[in-house]
């Protein structure tokens, strides 16, 4: 039960939603900006942007530029092939050059015609030769069409073709043609059941919607593309308004232009032109009824069947819109009497005189907001000793004045704010969506918000606990600034209001400093300290110990000299020159390991200077030993 | 002169690197976009080309449609993951915030874009990142900056730029300062995260809520803690970016101006959406903000090649190429404020490197430590904004060898002295005790 419940509602939901496809406007910059990029065009180089902006700005209403002579331009660039011929009979005819075609146009221009190759080229010729008012053959061209169509059955080839046989004199013969519309548009994409649109984007699009169109109204059909969707290719159309070149924006003009003047479906819609803003003054609320160049439309009945509350309270229904000007119509919402808050407000819009072309124009709804000016009134900040609660403190201010003086506060007390809001025109007591107390301490990098609750009625208060903050502040005691924010969407006035300031003491000292990221930057330089040398005595102790040291050798001498030490005894014998050579070397071998040499060559040397030395020292000493024997024997 | 086998490894290993870079040149800018409905292409057709104007191939899909994968047989599709379609309740194929994670993981980077209309899925992606995003329904409302075009409940917010876009080029850009216009949900971060990074913060009067409701009950975010653009920039360097605003990105925004409704109303020319959203693009998928560090040398003072030790007090030299990765293309790092550590578990040495003739070689000079031990150079830069740039290279230090000590000390004479007065004096006195001859008058007595 339940469930079919459900699907109903889905299902009516369902029909809501496509019954009020809404049509999309271009707005007057946008429009604007197209316009300005097909004119920025000029000075025309080639026939090519020539008929991009010529067609374009003449499908807009908009003259070209006079500041070219275009028709001189197109003259002067006519040659008898068919690009040229076409580019130039289009854009002759827009601009009433009064152009002569070449002698050979009708045979070039025929010759294309029966080839036959592409339906691009087909509607090219026929096109060409429209213009020119030279002879067509329908029946060639039909024929011509049906076997292209055969070769090459995409979207833009049967958009060719109905432009091409738009082109045919009525009473022709142009067969199935036409059949194909509703098969072509059975291959379009629908985006986000908003849009419609071909795989070839916008300019296969706005092909099929002007070819379409053109052939229908040259032959007295009825096009078969149905509101929706002839409203979804609209919306298509409109959402590609930004272009980024000439030839889109071509496109696009050719486009809007198919959904403005035409004698099927010209969608158009309804839109609020004041703002969604009801002030006590200023309640107006102007629509415009206008098609999707954002153009007036003819004479219309504008009806606000209902003005509903966000409550689902309906405070009006049928209301009359007055005309205000062309297409725009008006009527004052503050009659309404209406309270703060948003209402949608559903109009309903029908033509004077009927006209079944217009589209997507029964429903529309839009949401306004009644809006009132607030202030604060009754503000009140009271001090308390948690100990001795009847004694209080209390600061006002007036808003919006902040308080003559400091709040001072510690851990033993009780701090409580309390107001309330008034709406200054009826004087009632509001309770706003937002009411917060920002306390903020820029020394102390801490910044944090506090809700008012509204306990009794409409009285906001808040009452702080001195100790809790303490965690919420990391015990930064300082002066705080207080900032009450008052904030809701029926406002006029938003209050963000500077009270004044909280001096908040705590106990503990700011031990954990607030946590803050702190950007990773570099970090500090290091050096290495090297270990310092042992002090040195000076160097007049070394070198005087360096004498002392050396005197011993000295007095050596000197007593030597005094007792008559001589080397009497020494003999020129090989042994005793060697073995004191041998001595000698090894000193200076020494002297040679502590300046350069390693362990190792010093022992190789040694071993080779040593060895001599030790023969030669044993044989020394034995001659010695040997000639003092034989002193002493004597 | 025949090549040696060092030589060889080295061309091999150029080459090597070469064909790497090519795949993944190759492979380097496949993007997923997940999208709600393909009318996202159509409303957000300029970001779309942002992104493709900084190199990205876009392959676009529906967020549930059944044939989406990340990775097939063990690789990755994708080197970057656009997700513009907030409402998703379910990822189709085999997308999942588990697999997105891992997405992650590998390195690559992602951009997430919600809305006030959010799904499980990107509100658990957004916690898997550190963030947290508010409640379904709600929104960031702003009643003191708003934009005039607002739906009247104070949605559509204007951010300041200068108040509250963080302080790091590389990320937003220097040109944006014109305000930013956002609608969508608030997310808030752990202040304490250090990958996590607030690009763009609410106003002091902002709050998230539900836009329609009353404030009963304590916001998740109120002011400036009320985060509207984040990243995440994982330890490996892959890079998450979420705006709680799709509409952000939308053409809409981009290409619109700004009025500024209260307390004046002003009107702003442009909207500072296009730009940031063109500096976020490069930061986001790494065309902008990322170091790459190579040739790594050091000798001692005086020589040229590379010392396969030091010895304590040895004066070295450091050079290394680095190179900055600005709008896709490589160049000499913007700034120079890179260190190098000479560490043993300590750093012992930290300098400053200077930027040598070529822009991008830097070059540390210094003292080895009269410390041995095994030592590292270590290059460990972390910017806001920038890549993580680590680099560690071995090399010990040993002590003086015996015969590296000071030799000639002037205290030291006397020893010196008395040693080789010594040596001398057995030299003499073995002379003359040999072949002393006495006094025949002493051989008398």
């Amino acid at each position: 039960m339940a469930a079919t419940r459900g699907i109903c509602l889905a299902l009516s939901l369902f029909v809501i939603c496509c019954s009020a496809l809404q049509v999309d406007v271009v707005p007057e910059n946008d429009l604007l900006q197209l316009i300005q990029k097909l004119k920025a065009a000029q000075p025309y180089k080639d026939l090519v942007t020539a008929y991009y902006s010529v067609v374009g700005l003449e499908a807009l209403n908009e003259k070209v530029p006079e500041n070219q002579d275009v028709c001189a331009f197109i003259k002067k660039s006519m040659t008898s092939n068919l690009v040229n011929l076409y580019f130039g009979a289009f854009i002759g005819d827009s601009l009433k050059c009064n152009l002569t075609p070449p002698k050979d146009a009708q045979k070039v221009l025929n010759d294309v015609i029966l080839d036959g190759r592409t339906t691009f080229l087909i509607y090219q010729a026929v096109g060409a030769l429209t213009k020119f008012n030279l002879k067509v053959d329908a029946s060639m061209v039909v024929k011509s069409l049906k076997s292209a169509l055969e070769k090459d059955d995409s979207t833009a080839s049967h958009s060719f073709a109905f432009h091409a046989a738009a082109f045919l004199p009525k009473d022709a013969d142009i067969g199935t043609i036409p059949n194909a519309i509703g098969e072509v548009l059975n291959q379009a994409d629908e985006i986000g059941d908003k849009y419609l649109q071909f795989d070839g984007g916008i300019r296969d699009t706005i092909l099929f919607v002007t070819g379409v169109y053109r052939l229908c109204y040259a032959r007295g059909l009825t096009p078969a593309i149905d509101n929706d969707q002839a409203i979804k290719l609209a919306n298509y159309i409109v959402s590609k308004r930004h272009v980024g070149s000439v030839r889109n924006a071509y496109y696009v003009a050719l486009g809007l232009q198919a959904f403005t003047e035409n004698k099927f479906q010209i969608p158009g819609s309804v839109v609020l032109t004041s703002q969604a803003l009801i002030r006590k003054n200023d309640g107006n609320i102007v629509v415009k009824a206008c098609n999707i160049l954002g153009k007036p439309l003819p004479k219309m009945d504008v009806k606000a069947t209902s003005i509903v509350s966000t409550e689902g309270n309906t405070i009006a229904s049928d209301v009359d819109l007055v005309e205000k000007s062309a297409g725009e119509y008006q009527f004052d919402f503050n009659k309404m009497k209406p309270e703060r808050g948003f209402y949608t407000v559903h109009f309903n819009v029908a033509p004077v005189v009927e006209d079944k072309r217009l589209i997507g124009l029964q429903d529309s709804s839009f949401k306004v907001k009644k809006v009132v000016n607030v202030a604060v009134e009754s503000f009140k900040v009271k001090t308390s000793d948690i100990d001795q609660a009847s004694v209080q403190k209390e600061a006002r201010a007036t808003f919006p004045k902040g308080l003559a003086s400091n709040i001072q506060a510690d851990e033993h007390s009780n701090v409580a704010i309390e107001f309330i809001v008034k709406d200054v025109e009826k004087n009632v007591e509001i309770v706003p969506q937002q009411a917060f107390l920002r306390l903020a301490c820029d020394k102390c990098n801490v910044d944090r918000s506090f809700l008012f609750t509204n306990r009794n009625e409409q009285l906001l208060s808040l009452e702080l606990d001195i100790t809790e903050l303490r965690k919420t502040f990391y015990s930064q005691s300082g002066n705080y600034s207080m900032d009450v924010i008052i904030g809701d969407p029926t406002f006029s006035n938003q209050i963000y209001w500077k009270v004044g300031s909280l001096s908040l003491k705590f106990t503990t000292t700011g031990a954990a400093a607030p946590s803050t990221k702190i950007p990773p930057s570099s970090k500090p330089e290091i050096q290495h300290v090297f270990r310092v040398p042992e002090k040195r005595p000076p160097e007049l102790v070394s070198k005087a110990f360096t004498l002392l040291v050396l005197s011993p050798l000295v007095i050596m001498f000197v007593m030597w000299n005094l007792f008559g030490a001589n080397v009497s005894n020494f003999s020129f014998t090989l042994p005793n020159i060697v073995f004191h050579l041998g001595v000698g070397a090894i000193f200076l071998l020494y002297y040679c390991y502590w300046t350069n040499l390693n362990m190792f060559t010093t022992l190789k040397y040694l071993a080779v200077i040593g060895g001599i030395t030790f023969v030669s020292g044993t044989s020394v000493l034995r001659s010695i030993a040997n000639d003092r024997m034989k002193k002493e024997l004597r | 002169m025949g090549l040696r086998l060092t030589d060889i490894i080295i061309i091999f290993s150029v080459l090597g690197s070469l064909v790497v870079c090519d795949t993944q040149s190759n492979n380097q800018d496949r993007t997923l976009v997940l999208l709600d409905n393909f009318n996202t292409k159509e409303t957000h057709s300029s970001f779309l080309k942002i992104l493709q104007g900084i190199g990205l191939s876009l392959d676009f899909k529906t967020a549930d449609d059944p044939s989406l994968a990340l990775s097939k047989y063990g690789e990755f599709l994708y080197e970057h993951l656009v997700i513009l379609s907030p409402s998703v309740e379910e990822f189709g194929g085999n997308i999942n915030v588990a697999a997105i994670t891992e997405f992650i993981d590998s390195g690559r980077n992602v951009l997430v874009a919600g809305s006030s209309d959010i799904g499980e899925p990107i509100r658990d992606l957004a916690a898997e990142c550190g963030l947290e995003m508010d409640e379904e329904k709600t929104a960031v409302i702003d009643h003191i900056n708003y934009d005039k075009r607002d739906e009247g409940y104070h949605t559509m917010v204007v951010a300041k730029s200068k108040a509250s876009l963080i302080d790091a080029p590389v990320v937003v850009g220097v040109g944006v300062n014109d305000p930013l216009l956002y609608r969508g949900i608030g997310l808030t971060v752990d202040a304490d995260n250090p990958l996590v990074m607030e690009i763009l913060t609410g106003s002091p009067s902002s709050f998230s809520y539900f836009p329609d409701e009353r404030v009963k009950n304590a916001p998740q975010a109120i002011g400036k803690n009320t985060v509207l653009i984040a990243s995440m920039q994982a330890r490996n360097n892959a890079r998450v970016v979420f705006c709680g605003s799709l509409d952000f990105f939308s053409d809409e925004f981009l290409h619109s101006n700004v009025q500024v409704a209260y307390p004046k109303e002003r009107t702003y020319e442009n909207s500072g959406n296009e730009r940031l959203a063109i500096s976020l693009a490069g930061w986001t998928f790494k065309k902008n903000g990322v170091l790459r560090y190579g040739n790594i040398r050091h000798h001692k003072v005086g020589e040229t090649k590379e010392a396969q030790f030091y010895t304590v007090g040895d004066e070295l030299e450091f050079t290394v190429d680095i190179e900055e990765l600005v709008n896709g293309k490589w160049v000499p790092p913007i700034r120079s404020d890179i260190q190098l550590e000479f560490v043993r578990i300590d750093p012992f040495v930290r300098v400053t490197m200077n930027r040598s003739s070529n822009p991008i070689t830097f070059k540390a000079h210094f003292k080895v430590p009269d410390v041995y031990g095994v030592y590292q150079f270590k290059i460990d830069y972390l910017r806001l904004g920038y890549t993580h740039m680590f680099s560690a290279t071995q090399v010990s230090v040993r002590p003086l060898e015996h015969t590296q000590y000071e030799r000639f000390i002037l205290s030291a004479y006397p020893y010196y002295a008395s040693a080789f007065s010594m040596m001398f004096g057995v030299f003499i006195f073995s002379f003359v005790f040999l072949h002393y001859r006495p006094n025949d008058k002493d051989k008398r007595d």
